[in-house]
């Protein structure tokens, strides 16, 4: 019973936001496609950005990525989750480059070693993450241990955590299960936790 | 099956604990990068190009699409019109009313039947004959 409440939620949760942000689209409609650009670009690249290697690559990419969408939008269904469908696009034209580049995907273990679920001993009220992030010594090995991560982990965190994908939607990108998106997403941010420890602790 | 064992599999309360947000805010807090008015020319450059190709691909489609039906109507023509011409040389109908030719056939056949009834036996190898020596003759005419 409390499952299909939470069914139901999640679903009218879900079906007002895309209708929200499909208001204005109009499958084939060239300015439509442009607010569609407008809208995402920044945030497709964002995510692109951290899942190639160089600021010129993720462009690149970003840009295949509105040409692919283009090329099929008049096939697109105004009924699916536009971002969901471009993050999609992004996520697997990010996975071609890195096999083109021989950066194949790692395979990565769900085993998770006792000591990286260290506590990390930083007081609530020192708990700053922008201020953190002002520090071009700490952005620098947040970033880099973020383009560590093999892509499977790096692409969960990222939709997650800095672009606001529900477990659903991620899941759906992704095409991998619920399950799947949540177990990824904990080892993703352990592993990131483990490689700024030091820092956060400093 | 595996779907929901998976997902039940994981204790979601692991994601919500106090290392877990620390680290979630902190990747939320990861600055944003704006591509410029260049890289939206650049877009807008080959979405034009491909506005174009996706034109000219519907274009030639329609032109595959028209020229395959103008050809077959080409062909049903000629054939149509081959079989026109073809048709009174072996058509009984172009040697004459059809009519007549059974006729003819029917009155050869009668004449035929009274000359045997009329000479009886005999008279009809005299017959065979002169129509086999007007057969030499035409044979002699041909050599």
């Amino acid at each position: 019973m409390n499952a299909n409440i939470g069914t139901w939620k999640i679903g009218t949760r879900t079906m007002q936001t895309r209708s929200e942000e499909n208001e204005f689209i109009k499958p084939g409609n060239a300015d439509s496609f442009a607010k569609v650009v407008d809208t995402y670009q920044n945030r497709v690249f964002g995510f692109v950005r951290r899942m190639v290697p160089t600021g010129e690559d993720a462009e690149d990419v970003t840009q295949e990525v509105f040409i692919r969408a283009f090329q099929n939008f008049d096939r697109y269904d105004a009924r699916a989750s536009v971002r969901t469908w471009l993050f999609r696009i992004a996520y697997n034209l990010c996975v071609d480059r890195a096999r083109k580049s021989n950066r194949g995907i790692q395979q990565v273990s769900l085993q998770i070693s006792p000591d990286i679920e260290e506590e990390i001993d930083v007081p609530d009220n020192r708990w700053q993450p922008d201020a953190l992030l002002e520090d071009a010594e700490f952005r620098g090995r947040l970033d880099k241990a973020i383009g560590a991560m093999s892509e499977k982990l790096r692409s969960v965190l990222l939709l997650h955590d800095k672009e606001d994908l529900s477990y659903e939607e991620i899941a759906a990108t992704l095409d991998i299960p619920i399950g799947t998106v949540k177990s990824r997403l904990f080892l993703a941010r352990t592993q990131l936790q483990n490689s700024v420890k030091d820092l956060m602790e400093n | 099956m595996n779907f929901f064992n998976k997902e039940e599999a994981f204790d979601e309360s692991k994601l919500n604990s106090d290392n877990q947000q620390k680290v979630a805010m902190l990747v939320k807090s990861l600055p944003e990068e704006d591509l410029s008015m260049s890289w939206r020319s650049g877009l807008n450059v080959k979405l034009m190009a491909a506005q174009e190709a996706k034109a000219k691909k519907r274009s030639a489609k329609k032109l595959f699409a028209w020229g395959s039906s103008v050809s077959a109507g080409i062909a049903a023509t000629a054939y149509f019109v081959l079989m026109a011409n073809v048709a009174p040389v072996v058509s009984p109908t172009s040697q004459g009313d059809s009519v007549v030719f059974a006729s003819e056939l029917v009155k050869t056949h009668q004449e035929s039947v009274v000359l045997a009834s009329v000479s009886g036996i005999g008279s009809g190898s005299i017959h065979e004959t002169s129509i086999t020596e007007d057969s030499y003759s035409s044979l002699d005419d041909l050599l």
